[in-house]
């Protein structure tokens, strides 16, 4: 007969919970559900990474639309240096290589407390954590006699796909000696260069093909991203500043109102009006639809959040990156959306697990192309710090390209500009 | 009794450790490595058309690029603002990385003709440091194969001293340009692009 002491029952008890409780975690507990709102530059990546990173989690992916075209590069497209087609992706492979459960559909409500998502069809899918990644929504309110209904006469293309193809057919059709207008929103809004890279890809395509025409961007703000360094190319490959410059840039004139039947917008204090063959309405922004009706934005429109773990600061177990999240001195970025979706998707395999995850380190760089020879970017390297709770730019590793740089840097940026972009898409789709 | 007793802590022991997120360090890595992928591809490996592979570049020349780029020694365009970001240990957590990555080559539209003479000024001038031992082994510098608009960039900063941060290559750049033509250079370059 064995004689089982409190010593040795005590030392085969706990081996035994050691054991079974990695049984249990690996093998016999039902997967952990993980559901993602939003296939964009956020969501992909946060999807990508949780299936990767623990294959205890069954991860589904809800995203309206079976194709995805990619808003950063979108300009290349208007100026007509790349095919609409090359800035379009599937979700299929990404799908098949990691166990991804597609949901072709429309996430429409949001039950934080039964933990469940709606969607368009009806359909309920349950989770244990929630990931919201729903990019912009625009704030159609603000402009007066102008909704969704005008997107297909004066598009916005700040989501990419038709709207690109229409402003682009727009710009092909429209004459010589012809002006587009480009009316930039107060920020915070999505992509802060975006603007001015766009008018910079629609002059370039005006210089070689429709040399009499011009660019107005009537802009809300007084300044803008890489401002020195768009003015440098401007000066350089677009006259700007001389009588026959082919941009002009309008700081402090907010759109105010259009009239859409004599295509006259209203700008500013004194409701300036200018009229255009080729108008782009960008409007103001907040985040999207799906968080907004649903809890997870403050007042500013946008997603308050724990900014070490991306958990909403409004609702347990939600989760909010991209755009749509208020993530401290972090740009509204694809770059951004990225870094955080990988930051995310750890913080929600630690917080299964009960255990805490490294201090959290981003980066962004964006680049703005120019002209098809001037590149220019800005970068940062940001931390969470502890103290203010916030994310911040680290170690002074925050910067833009040199002004007066030589012509092969230049030229350098653009085709890292591009290498950036093929990286990107092919992490996300391949 | 004791061995037992010490079988049973053991045991224990190992049951606790495993309960823990798998490797602390891991997890470090992956948080400073995650962002690179956006510019330089996953596991480092870039699909270009011009940011460098940095997968299975050696340790101590991984270091050396971030501490004179972060100086601004080497010309670079990011880099120099990105290297400042990390501190001299997360430098090291990541060349560790980087270094063990498989070097994965894509191709490139190179000129035959131009790939033709650079073959024989690379045995002539570069062969006895850039050994090229194959498809899968890293190189001493990662040269073939990497991405040649990079490799243009590079050799043009070392030519004009700009970086004067590898006094090997620069006098190796030197020699070479002794008795053969700038145009030369862009044959070893064709030569190192036809690498697969």
């Amino acid at each position: 007969m064995s004689k089982l002491s409190r010593r040795h029952f005590l030392g085969m008890a706990a081996t035994g919970i050691g054991a079974a409780s990695l049984l249990g975690y690996y093998i016999l507990a039902p997967k952990k559900k993980v559901v993602i709102i939003g296939g964009g530059a956020g969501g992909v990546i946060a999807a990508k990474y949780l299936s990767k990173e623990d294959s205890t989690i069954e991860v589904t992916l809800i995203e309206a639309n079976h194709d995805y075209y990619t808003c950063f590069m979108s300009n290349e497209v208007l100026g007509g240096r790349r095919t609409i087609d090359s800035i379009k992706f599937g979700y299929d492979k990404l799908s098949h290589k990691y166990g991804i459960n597609m949901i072709y559909d429309k996430a429409v409500s949001i039950d934080a407390n039964a933990k469940t998502v709606r969607l368009q069809s009806g359909q309920i899918i349950e989770y244990d954590r929630l990931v919201v990644s729903p990019g912009v929504d625009f704030k159609w309110e603000a402009i007066k006699g102008y909704d969704a209904s005008l997107i297909e006469k004066f598009p916005h293309a700040w989501k990419a796909g038709s709207q690109t193809v229409i402003l682009r057919k727009q710009l092909e059709a429209m004459k010589d000696g012809g002006t587009v207008i480009i009316a930039v929103p107060a920020k915070p809004f999505r992509c802060p260069p975006g603007p001015y890279e766009r008018a910079s890809q629609i002059a370039q395509y005006f210089k070689q093909n429709k040399p009499k025409s011009k660019v107005l961007i009537l802009d809300a703000n007084n300044s803008f991203a890489k401002q020195a360094l768009f003015i440098e190319g401007w000066k350089k490959l677009y006259a700007y500043g001389r009588a026959n410059s082919m941009i002009e840039w309008n700081p402090s004139n907010p759109l105010v109102s259009v009239d859409a039947e004599s295509r006259t917008i209203y700008t500013g204090e004194f409701e300036d009006e200018y009229s255009a063959d080729v108008i782009n309405i960008i409007p103001p922004q907040r985040a999207g639809k799906i968080a907004i009706e649903n809890g997870l934005a403050n007042e500013s429109g946008w997603c308050p959040i724990n900014q070490r773990t991306f958990e909403s600061s409004l609702q347990k177990d939600i989760y909010v990156i991209g755009d749509a999240c208020i993530a401290g001195s972090m740009p509204k970025s694809a770059y951004s959306a990225n870094s955080q979706g990988k930051v995310c998707a750890r913080a929600i395999i630690a917080s299964f697990k009960k255990v805490g995850i490294v201090d959290p380190s981003f980066a962004n760089t964006c680049y703005s192309i120019v002209g098809d020879e001037f590149g220019v970017s800005v970068s940062s390297v940001y931390r969470y710090q502890a103290g203010t709770g916030t994310i911040k730019v680290s170690h002074n590793a925050a910067g833009v390209s040199p002004l007066n740089a030589s012509p092969e840097y230049r030229k350098s940026e653009v085709a890292y500009a591009h290498s950036w972009y093929n990286n990107m898409t092919h992490e996300m789709f391949y | 009794m004791l061995y037992r007793e010490i079988n049973y802590v053991f045991l224990v022991l190992i049951g606790i450790v495993l309960n823990f997120p798998a490797n602390a360090t891991e997890a470090r890595v992956s948080m400073l490595t995650d962002t690179c992928i956006a510019c330089h591809g996953e596991k480092g490996v870039s699909v270009g058309p011009a940011t460098p592979s940095i997968s299975g570049m050696r340790e101590s020349l991984f270091i050396k690029a971030m501490e004179d780029m972060k100086t601004g020694k080497r010309p670079s365009t990011v880099m120099a603002i990105i290297a400042k970001g990390y501190t001299s240990r997360e430098i090291a957590i990541m060349a560790a990385y980087f270094h063990k990555q498989p070097t994965t080559r894509y191709s490139q539209s190179f000129d035959e003709e131009k790939a033709r003479r650079g073959k024989v000024l690379y045995e002539q001038y570069c062969s006895g440091c850039h050994k090229i031992k194959g498809k899968r082994k890293p190189l001493s510098n990662k040269v073939a194969g990497q991405w040649m608009p990079y490799l243009r960039i590079r050799l043009e900063e070392l030519r004009s001293g700009r970086d004067s941060t590898s006094p090997v290559m620069t006098s190796a750049v030197k020699n070479f340009l002794k008795t053969n033509s700038e145009e030369s250079l862009e044959d070893i370059i064709h030569f190192y692009g036809s690498q697969k």
